[in-house]
């Protein structure tokens, strides 16, 4: 499924693959390199993430791009270019950057957090104007409701929003993302990074991104870069094969167990076949809920507002109760998924509402179908289909009970840390 | 026996000496005024020079702490030793006095800025130059101008003790007052003098609030 294309001067600049030869770093008065000898190659429009424990060098490396840091020596090229050879600040405002809390001007309004680079760079004020409107679109913030708004009225996930569009705000070739979403709740945080998924496949720029999260880098990467400390690189590839065949022992422990399950996050939402299941409005009146529902022996179905947006659940044991008034029964939709959330966040949501099923929207919040926990569940036994040797050792292969226990868990802690966001939030 | 002179009342006297009160408060307001204009020019460049390095920021906070602790007149009497009688000496002081909390809280406030929002401007690519101005003062703003609010609450008190060693301004009232206690109109002209050195530090520090008001960002504003 792909997203309505209004911003077509989001093309403008070209993804650059990025090159680090033998970059290290060594800090004033350590005696061991925070960065040793670190060369890979990013390739153009791709997300790599860098993962691992804290204070393995992984930010270092990163800043290092951007010459927040500067190399004690290697070469870092961007574009086919050498970083030393451009201005730090005209490099920065070439290379879009996003860090933990955001790190909005406080004083500024949220329009002239976005308008800054731009204005470094000297934009005309029509150009600065369209280009703001474009990125409240792109990161989902209504402009008329966000655009004189501080950043302190905003909440985590807004703040962290605001973040993101400000990095591409001139349109950047590359974006440096340090643990943005590091500090946001699980729910916000899961919905952040399918967002940034989507935004990504509009806008094709090369990000590296920072982590200490596996779950996080196997979610987002289309290669992901596991380091150890002195950031030296201890595997690297595209996700699916760091899950299958981890290189050696650090790797196995850094992944951690249910790999199974991990592999979840690999798949999407719109890889599904999506269910034509029930939902309605009130314009379809008691009956014929009810008479659907028993047609097609399901126990619950999802009621839509005026815009065919799913508001509650309803439940037909209460419906055949005849309520007076069937649109305060049942329970309010917390969670919905778009269609690039992964699996594994879909059945986090569908835990947390305890009815194993999710709706799916698309980019207006409009009902596009749903799908169920036993989707899922085929999706899991399908990605068990290729166990590779060492995966049995890395990680027991454990019943779907277990997996599932052990992921209510979290979907539990997820929901109150939502209902959270919801009452700091607008 | 001598007849005691006529006091008269306290609106009368204000009637009387209309001329002299508005001449006396317009030279108060006037040296506050200029004191502060320049105390706060130089106490914000004070601030600026010493903020970035910790050892200079501590000593000079520390310094301007223990300044502000000595009882203005004693420090008023050794610098005007220094520096002589008038009206220059007097502004002289006035500064050195009015700089204390306005560098204290210059660097204060430039040093509260959240790192994560200077790595965030440095980030996106603002120069040295570019971050002090759009960024650093602004979020210091608020601080600064407490200072500056602080300073003239002082300075308008500190003027009206000028007045003994022949500064300009209200406290010559108080002063005169003081000198002939049980006079006719010694007690008028304490009351006259002490109250319109409280007029004057309220309008000044109204200003000041509107001034806030229209230069410290919502974003921030407590």
């Amino acid at each position: 499924m792909s997203t309505p294309s209004t911003g077509e001067g989001l093309d403008t600049s070209q993804a650059v693959d990025i090159e680090l030869e033998q970059v290290t770093k060594r800090f004033p008065g350590q005696d061991v390199p925070a960065v040793e000898d670190f060369s890979l190659s990013i390739p153009a429009g791709e997300i790599v993430v860098f993962v691992g424990p804290s204070g393995c060098g992984k930010t270092t490396t990163m800043r290092m791009i951007n010459r927040l840091v500067r190399p004690t020596s290697g070469r870092i090229l961007i574009g086919g270019r050498d970083a030393s050879d451009i201005p730090s600040d005209q490099l920065r405002r070439r290379i879009g950057y996003v860090v933990q809390q955001a790190g909005l001007l406080p004083h500024l309004t949220v329009r002239q957090n976005l308008e800054t680079v731009p204005r470094l760079l000297k934009w005309d004020k029509a150009r600065i104007a369209e280009r703001s409107s474009e990125l409240f679109e792109l990161v989902g913030l209504p402009e008329e409701q966000f655009a004189q708004r501080f950043p302190r009225e905003l909440s985590g996930g807004q703040q962290q929003r605001v973040g993101v569009a400000r990095a591409l705000a001139a349109d950047p070739p590359v974006l440096l993302m340090d643990e943005p979403f590091g500090a946001l709740d699980p729910i916000t945080r899961d919905r952040l990074q399918s967002e940034l998924v989507k935004i990504q496949r509009r806008v094709r720029k090369t990000i590296v991104f920072v982590t200490h999260d596996i779950d996080e880098a196997i979610k987002l990467g289309d290669r992901v870069v596991v380091l150890r400390e002195r950031s030296r690189i201890a595997q690297q590839g595209p996700p699916d094969e760091i899950l299958a065949a981890p290189a050696d022992r650090y790797v196995r422990a850094f992944i951690g167990g249910g790999a199974a399950v991990k592999r979840l996050q690999l798949v999407r939402v719109e890889d599904l076949e999506r269910e034509d299941y029930p939902a309605f409005t009130r314009a379809d009146g008691y009956d014929g809920i009810l008479r659907t529902l028993r047609e097609r022996q399901l126990d619950c179905s999802i009621l839509l507002d005026e815009h065919r947006r799913p508001t509650r659940w309803l439940y037909r044991d209460e419906l055949e109760d005849r309520p007076a008034h069937p649109e305060r029964e049942g329970q309010a939709i917390s969670g919905v998924v778009t269609a690039t959330t992964t699996l594994h966040d879909a059945m986090n949501e569908m835990l947390a509402a305890g009815t194993g099923v999710v709706p799916v929207v698309d980019d207006q919040g409009v009902y596009v179908g749903a799908v169920r926990l036993k989707q899922v569940l085929a999706a899991l036994e399908e990605t068990h289909v290729t166990p590779v040797a060492e995966q049995s050792e890395a990680a027991p292969v454990r019943t779907i009970e277990e997996i599932t226990g052990e992921i209510d868990g979290r979907a539990v802690q997820a929901a109150i840390a939502a209902g959270e966001e919801e009452a700091t939030g607008t | 026996m001598a007849v005691p002179p006529l006091a008269s009342s306290l609106p009368a006297y204000v009637g009387d000496n209309a001329d002299s009160i508005a001449q006396l408060a317009v030279g108060h307001v006037w040296v506050v005024a200029l004191s502060m204009a320049i105390a706060t020019l130089a106490g914000v460049l004070l601030g600026l020079v010493a903020y970035r390095s910790s050892a200079a920021a501590s000593v000079v906070i520390t310094v301007a702490s223990v300044i502000l602790t000595l009882p203005s007149f004693a420090l008023l009497g050794v610098l005007l030793a220094l520096l002589g009688l008038g009206v220059v000496p007097v502004v002289i002081a006035l500064v050195l006095y009015a700089l204390l909390p306005i560098v204290r809280n210059t660097i204060t406030g430039l040093r509260s800025v959240d790192p994560v929002v200077l790595d965030g401007a440095r980030g996106i690519g603002m120069a040295p130059l570019q971050r002090l101005v759009r960024v650093e003062l602004p979020i210091a703003w608020p601080v600064i101008l407490a200072g500056i609010r602080t300073a003239t609450q002082l300075v308008v008190g500190i003027t009206a003790i000028a007045a003994y060693v022949n500064g300009p301004g209200l406290g010559r009232f108080i002063y005169s007052g003081l000198s002939q206690l049980g006079g006719a109109n010694a007690t008028n002209q304490i009351l006259v003098g002490t109250f319109g050195v409280v007029v004057i530090a309220l309008v000044f520090d109204a200003l000041l609030a509107l001034v806030g008001r229209a230069t410290v960002s919502k974003g921030i504003r407590a």
